[in-house]
């Protein structure tokens, strides 16, 4: 046997699927061939070690990003009559999500803008150009978490309070995040990744915002006795 | 161009999952759960009940299919990209095309493949905007990526490992079929039935990824 036929042998040998007669074959081969033996030794490595490598977690807001993405291919049922002179209903909610999208369609097309032309539809410098452009992304966000923030005053009595004060804690924790990127951006106002690092921890707040207003419409059509 | 990578550029056919693939038994279903670990796919009853929810609007099934695969297809995308924020953008995107196409899914049977070979097509075709795009100046995603990365990186240090550096120099078809059957636990027959090609295919194609591997980790003096 050459070392070539040998060394694909070896490949389905290490996982256990080569048949009797060429195992005993190849098993010939490599008592006379170090080089293939080497080969032998490396395959398994490589194999056991795949074997063993993990992944992370997919975090909770990717099936928040889904759930929102199918909104207008499944819609969930909504209560037939509303509750009258109920303050948070769901013209209310849908209002402050059909803001919220509209803003971040727009901090979306900036983005998306920016990606496509990294530097030819730009004026002279492209830096700075990309600077205003991130400058206009971040507005947009700041309108969305301005429009959020008002949806969830507007319906937090719904809340239970220990939700409350655990949603409360963790924008705390976005707010600090968001203070610091900030201080970042404002001492190196030309830093790009800095502008980005800003962005995303608005994305992050935006995110909990969002899932905290799918928790409060849900608890308020639980207790107007409408249904999810 | 090989032929897997013939393969994996060719359009994905997503309007209805009955196709030219074989049919999967209950039993390749089982097998392809536990080959990767996961223990929260229903069994073929359940998955057929939440499907039918599913095409039907119900939120909570549609929920419950994305618990159910949303780890293998996460840990592909993670594989063929990594980074993490760019792995949690494709598992939506492969999930969004799942959902919006499942009014289409005809056979249960190969409805766990058909997400998988979604989740391949769709890392594919980032691999290959990402190549046709050249490098971003302004990438939101690689940024939060290695934040991210970062954090994880502390707690599992061993995904920094030379094989992992050595997986991100293949070929996206090489690495593909490597991350399938050697990472992920999958059999050539369900490799198969995933990328759409023979299972001849993805025995030459794990051939070569193993054997680039090597090349690549004994030029870094790993073995």
């Amino acid at each position: 046997m050459r070392c070539a036929k040998a060394r694909r042998l070896i490949s389905e040998y290490v996982d256990g699927s080569l048949d009797a007669r060429r195992s005993e074959r190849l098993r010939r081969h490599l008592e006379s061939c170090p080089e293939c033996r080497d080969v032998l030794a490396d395959f398994e490595a490589i194999v056991r070690d795949a074997g063993s490598l993990e992944a992370p977690e997919p975090p909770d807001r990717v099936w928040l990003r889904v759930k929102a993405g199918l909104q207008g291919v499944h819609r969930e049922p909504v209560p037939a009559v509303a509750t009258p002179g109920f303050a948070f209903g769901p013209a209310r909610w849908r209002l402050a999500a059909a803001a919220f999208l509209t803003l971040m369609l727009a901090a979306g097309a900036v983005l998306v803008w920016l990606r496509l032309s990294p530097t030819t539809a730009g004026p002279a410098d492209p830096e700075r150009y990309t600077l205003a452009k991130l400058d206009e992304a971040e507005h947009y966000y700041q309108l969305a978490i301005k429009s959020l923030s008002e949806a969830f005053a507007a319906g937090k009595k719904n809340l239970a309070p220990e939700v409350a004060e655990m949603f409360q804690k963790n924008l705390d924790v976005v707010d600090l995040t968001i203070q610091a990127c900030r201080a970042a951006v404002v001492a190196e106002p030309d830093n790009i990744e800095a502008r980005d690092f800003l962005l995303a921890a608005y994305r992050e707040k935006m995110t909990l915002l969002d899932a905290v207003l799918t928790h409060e419409k849900t608890e308020a059509l639980r207790t107007s006795g409408g249904t999810v | 161009m090989d032929a897997l990578a013939t393969t994996l550029a060719l359009p994905l056919r997503m309007s209805d999952n009955r196709g030219p693939d074989p049919r999967v038994l209950e039993d390749d279903i089982l097998s392809m759960a536990q080959a990767i670990g996961e223990r929260t796919i229903p069994s073929t009853a359940d998955l057929e009940a939440l499907v039918r929810r599913g095409q039907r609007g119900d939120m909570e099934a549609i929920e419950r299919l994305y618990e159910a695969f949303k780890r293998p297809v996460f840990a592909i995308a993670f594989r063929y990209t990594s980074n993490s924020t760019v792995a949690e953008d494709l598992l939506q995107d492969t999930f969004l095309k799942v959902f919006s196409h499942l009014k289409d899914v005809h056979d249960i049977a190969t409805f766990p493949a058909w997400i998988y070979r979604i989740a391949v097509n769709t890392c594919f075709s980032h691999l290959r905007q990402k190549q046709a795009a050249g490098r971003d100046p302004v990438s939101l995603t690689a940024v939060e990526g290695r934040m991210e990365e970062a954090v994880f990186d502390r707690h599992e240090a061993s995904l920094k490992g030379p094989l992992e550096e050595a997986m991100r120099e293949l070929p996206p078809g090489l690495r593909g079929v490597f991350v399938l059957h050697d990472v992920q636990g999958f059999k050539h027959e369900e490799i198969s039935r995933i990328l759409g090609c023979t299972t001849g295919t993805s025995k030459s194609q794990l051939f070569k990824a193993r054997a680039r591997l090597r090349e690549i980790l004994r030029r870094k003096k790993v073995v």
